[in-house]
């Protein structure tokens, strides 16, 4: 499909046509609650809510897609035996419109995970399957923003639609099907781009292309071999106070924990998130926990997204966009890290950013089909 | 760089030549100019990285339960009452402690800084100017009187230049005057209360860095909050389940909470639980007569079962 342009004007009309289909969420300010500002966030908006999409949202979408809480099975024990149910079934279809390259890049590094061949998770590869993404480009870096330095970039295309804002109009391009249809319900709100609007977008990006801050990580390796340089970590966790502020607000960080709710006869089991900053995400039974202090945890957030993460996965599980930064209450910054372990390895040329997979080879779906299973003979529980 | 400043190196660097302090524990510029961040001082060279100024909001006290060195620790008065909170409670130890207490003239509220001046992640230059607090963001310079953007405790805090310390640096400051604002009407009742927090509590993430912010919360990693045994909080998420654990809280440090807002300031959502704490206060208040932060000598109340309390609330 040809590339397309949309006036300002006509966006609040797109928007309204995409609602009548799937449900939207976009970037949305928070309502101040006569103390705070509370926080933004993308959150569904209804038909005449013209998203705010210059807002960098304070809570990524990550939520909308990788659940907080996600029924992984539920189980029944009766004179019949043990009847489990897993799987899911269809989800009604939604939209992130207006997520950044970051956000949007960030469910490619998760997807590494959830998507595995050799172990999908079947509710997380249900909600990727029925999302889709209208990218916006960045017009500007936040002060925060360092996407350029961990492979990714303000312009990235990754999404569905690629959106640039031109001022008066958007240039918009599908990139996958899904994406050109989103665009063809548009019908003749969209123009087909001209040799100006072409050159006004190229524009765009090479200016906010060069806008952004980059500077050198570490290497995998390299910062693995900080691994036992214990005084290193304790003097970067010195103030840290292991909450999980930047853990639940980082659009790739995907710890989880399981957990069974019910009794013995009869419940649930869930995928909840969790952090490596808590104490009990690691904590064993038999009481042994592996760690107990706080530089210990700080170690396994760095040592997972700028080591482990890139030799298990080939990307760094960090797309810079500086929630973390913001976020944290003792003003923990993660390029200062980046930096102080530069500054005793060596930096890295950036040669993980290919690995990401290509839209061909895309895991976009699901092993685990809704079934049903029975064990044992049944009967009375000891 | 200002008197103060120099005056708190100077006495870092004394402390940890002398042997006085392993540590020294204070505050230092961030990434960004509107938050201060906490230092760890255990060299002199370090200690010039040591400030002071309305950004300094984080409350200290919190490192101190868990360290292990002899620390000498600047602070506010807000520290000190949470260390007085502590002694009483026998949860530090006065002797490897060195307090210095420094003359505040009142820290920032970041809530209502971003309301008066926009997004003050975004900032580039923060800075008292007289009697205004200026902000820079963008190109754009945004003025407000520091007295509105200070945090409320600030305007009725007693203790400005006279803290529970070893010895004391800094001039002494006048005291603030404003208004305190709050969105609790006057005739609040327990449905108006369920509601703001049904409202607010729906964007809590459950990152417990509220918890970990707070010197009152020393339990930390035992936080029956995340007990996998006793579930109090369940496992699905929702305003519910974040109140129980907020209630859980406030309950918990009712009668050690000395309101410094720590908590509310360490939310990356901006939940206003300084409300939640205000209110468990004036309780504590009201049904024990007693003040968290103001005497070494007195146990707070609520430590363990007692019979005379349980009839005081009324039960
Ligand atoms: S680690 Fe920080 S900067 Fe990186 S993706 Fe997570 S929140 Fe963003
Ligand atoms: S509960 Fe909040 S206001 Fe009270 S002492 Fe703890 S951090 Fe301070
Ligand atoms: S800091 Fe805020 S978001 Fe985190 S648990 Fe506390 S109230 Fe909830």
């Amino acid at each position: 499909m040809a590339a397309k342009v949309i006036s300002v004007g006509n966006l609040q009309a797109w928007i309204d046509k995409l609602i009548e289909n799937s449900k939207v969420f976009a970037p949305m300010a928070s309502t101040p609650n006569g103390k705070s500002p509370g926080a933004s966030s993308f959150a569904q908006i209804t038909a005449g809510t013209m998203p705010e999409l210059k807002i960098r949202t304070d809570i990524p979408p990550k939520g909308l897609i990788f659940k907080r809480v996600e029924l992984l099975l539920t189980y029944e024990y009766d004179e019949d035996g043990l009847k489990i149910v897993q799987g899911c079934g269809k989800l009604p279809k939604k939209i992130i419109f207006g997520i950044r390259p970051c956000d949007a890049r960030a469910f490619e590094i998760i997807d590494k995970v959830f998507l595995d061949p050799a172990a999908p998770e079947c509710g997380y590869a249900a909600e990727r399957d029925n999302t889709a993404l209208i990218m916006l480009a960045c017009k500007e870096s936040g002060i925060t923003c360092f996407c350029t330095s961990v492979g990714g970039s303000p312009v990235d295309k990754t999404g569905d639609v690629w959106m640039v804002d031109l001022g008066d109009r958007y240039y918009v391009e599908a990139l996958t099907p899904v994406g050109e249809e989103l665009v063809l319900v548009g019908g003749d709100l969209f123009t087909n781009a001209s040799q100006e609007d072409e050159e006004e977008q190229k524009q765009a990006v090479d200016r906010i292309d060069s806008a952004s801050t980059e500077f050198s990580i570490p290497s995998a390796k390299d910062l693995s071999s900080l691994f036992y340089n214990d005084l290193f970590w304790q003097s970067q966790a010195d103030k840290c106070l292991s909450c999980g502020a930047c853990t639940f607000l980082c659009p790739t960080c995907h710890c989880f924990d399981v957990e069974d709710e019910g009794s013995i006869n009869k419940g649930n089991r869930y995928r909840t998130w969790d952090s490596c900053m808590f104490s009990r995400f690691t904590r064993a039974a038999g009481g042994h926990n592996p760690r107990v202090e706080h530089w210990k945890r700080l170690r396994q957030r760095m040592m997972h997204k700028f080591s482990y993460f890139i030799e298990n996965s080939g990307v760094a599980g960090c797309v810079g966009c500086g929630r973390c930064i913001r976020s944290c209450p003792v003003a923990f910054d993660i390029r200062e890290f980046l930096r102080d372990a530069v500054a005793i390895v060596s930096p890295s040329p950036i040669d993980f950013v290919d690995k990401l997979p290509n839209e061909g080879d895309k895991l976009r779906s699901c092993d685990i089909k809704p079934k049903e299973e029975t064990h044992g003979t049944g009967g009375e529980l000891k | 760089m200002d008197k103060l400043e120099v005056q708190l190196r100077e006495k870092a660097i004394e402390l940890l030549e002398s042997g006085e302090a392993d540590v020294v524990i204070g505050w230092g510029k961030s990434w960004n100019p509107t938050k201060a961040t906490p230092v760890f001082a255990r060299e002199g060279q370090e200690a010039s990285k040591l400030i002071f100024s309305p950004f300094c909001m984080n409350n200290l006290a919190v490192y101190l339960p868990r360290l292990r060195e002899k620390a000498a620790i600047f602070t506010k008065p807000c520290e000190a009452g949470s260390i007085v909170s502590l002694l009483a409670e026998g949860k530090i130890n006065r002797d490897n402690l060195y307090i210095v207490g420094v003359a505040c003239r009142g820290i920032i509220d970041p809530a209502k800084l971003e309301l008066a001046s926009g997004d003050i992640n975004e900032a580039t230059e923060a800075y008292l100017d007289g009697a205004d607090m200026v902000v820079k963001i963008g190109d754009e310079e945004k003025r407000t009187a520091f007295s509105e953007v200070v945090l409320d405790q600030c305007l009725v805090c007693n203790y400005h230049d006279r803290t529970f310390c070893d010895e004391m640096i800094g001039d002494p400051v006048q005291p603030l005057t404003g208004e305190e604002k709050s969105p609790v009407p006057e005739d609040a009742d327990a449905a108006w209360w369920r509601k703001f927090w049904m409202k607010e509590f729906e964007r809590c993430t459950r990152c417990y860095a509220c918890r970990e912010a707070c010197p009152a919360c020393y339990c930390r990693d035992s936080c029956s909050a995340q007990s996998h045994r006793e579930k109090w909080t369940g496992t699905k998420q929702g305003p519910e389940e974040a109140l129980m654990f907020h209630a859980l809280r406030a309950m918990h440090v009712a009668g050690r909470c000395i309101e410094c807002g720590a908590c509310e300031r360490a939310c990356p959502v901006e939940i206003p639980l300084t409300l939640l704490h205000k209110q468990v206060g004036k309780a504590v208040k009201k049904l024990f007569d007693f003040k968290a932060g103001e005497s070494v000598d007195e146990r707070p109340p609520l430590e363990t079962f007692s019979k005379e309390e349980l009839e005081r609330s009324g039960r």
